[in-house]
């Protein structure tokens, strides 16, 4: 008996405490927040782009970016293949004609 | 707030008139982030939800009929969202609770109960107890407790918020705080 009557003493105390909840000032924040959140749904919502969206756009550019650059090196051998065939035509325009040449001469 | 002002204020909100949507903001945050902290008990929680109730409020203020007060509107935007983010938060417990069992022996961080700057530190222990029982109790008795004791309304904007009768509302009152009793009995035998 006597216990319980230390249990009801508990529980009252406890459900005492609901009461001396105090009320709180609300963060600064909460407009400006609010506000953010609005507005970037609204740009969502709009055809805007979102997060995700600009991380795939940013991972198409780079993957653009990475091959444009392994074109330009694939372009460069291109380029040093063609000087080294314009080299050979000219040596081989100019033995034509010294050989002409030569050739008139005889 | 009278009622022509309100008026005002619903139909500046609706044309999304300049500075109207900040002056809402203004009026409401302290009811909103306080029902908020009062049904939730943790203070990181109480900010999100008080943001989501005004998001709402931006994005559904063209539906709002009128029927009931703004401050109704407002109070029960809160309630609903508060009760659904505590239902995530439970089947999320619960989850965490079926992989802890496969990860015996490995070490799961608790999350916390109370995290209140209304309670003081003296009656940090107790409220604790009183919150994990409420978090038991059915969503209408949890309302009506929660409303009448934490936030200091009265029966009527009780009734008005949780669209009951007076009376029903003084019985769910009673109802929870007998529930409350029996549990917290129940606790303190064991403990």
């Amino acid at each position: 008996m006597k216990k319980n009557e230390h249990i009801e003493t508990e529980v009252d105390k406890t459900l005492e405490m609901a009461r001396f909840i105090k009320t709180i000032e609300p963060p600064a924040s909460i407009y400006s927040n609010v506000m953010d959140r609005v507005h970037g749904e609204d740009s969502t919502r709009s055809g805007g782009i979102n997060y995700l969206q600009w991380a795939a756009i940013g991972l198409l550019v780079l993957v653009n970016a990475v091959s444009y650059v392994s074109f330009l090196n694939s372009e460069d051998t291109t380029t040093q293949a063609s000087v080294s065939a314009e080299v050979e035509i000219e040596n081989l325009l100019s033995e034509y004609q010294i050989n002409d040449f030569a050739y008139n001469e005889y | 707030m009278n009622e022509v002002s309100e008026k005002v204020l619903i139909s500046q909100l609706v044309d999304n008139a300049e500075g109207a949507f900040e002056c809402f903001v203004q009026q409401y945050q302290h009811l909103v982030f306080n029902t908020s902290l009062n049904f939730l008990a943790i203070k990181e929680d109480a900010e999100e939800i008080t943001q989501d109730v005004f998001v709402e409020v931006y994005k559904s203020i063209g539906s709002f009929k009128g029927e009931s007060t703004l401050k109704t509107w407002v109070y029960r935007i809160a309630i609903t969202k508060c009760l659904e983010f505590l239902r995530k938060a439970k089947r999320k417990k619960r989850f965490a609770f079926m992989v802890s069992i496969g990860n015996i022996g490995e070490n799961s961080d608790e999350p916390k109960t109370l995290d209140h700057p209304g309670v003081l530190a003296e009656n940090h222990e107790r409220t604790e107890i009183l919150y994990q029982q409420i978090n038991r109790l059915p969503d209408n008795q949890r309302i009506a407790f929660t409303l009448y004791n934490m936030d200091g309304i009265s029966y009527k904007e009780i009734s008005q918020t949780m669209d009951l009768s007076v009376s029903s509302v003084e019985s769910m009152i009673f109802r929870a705080k007998k529930n409350l009793r029996k549990k917290l009995f129940n606790y303190y035998k064991k403990t």
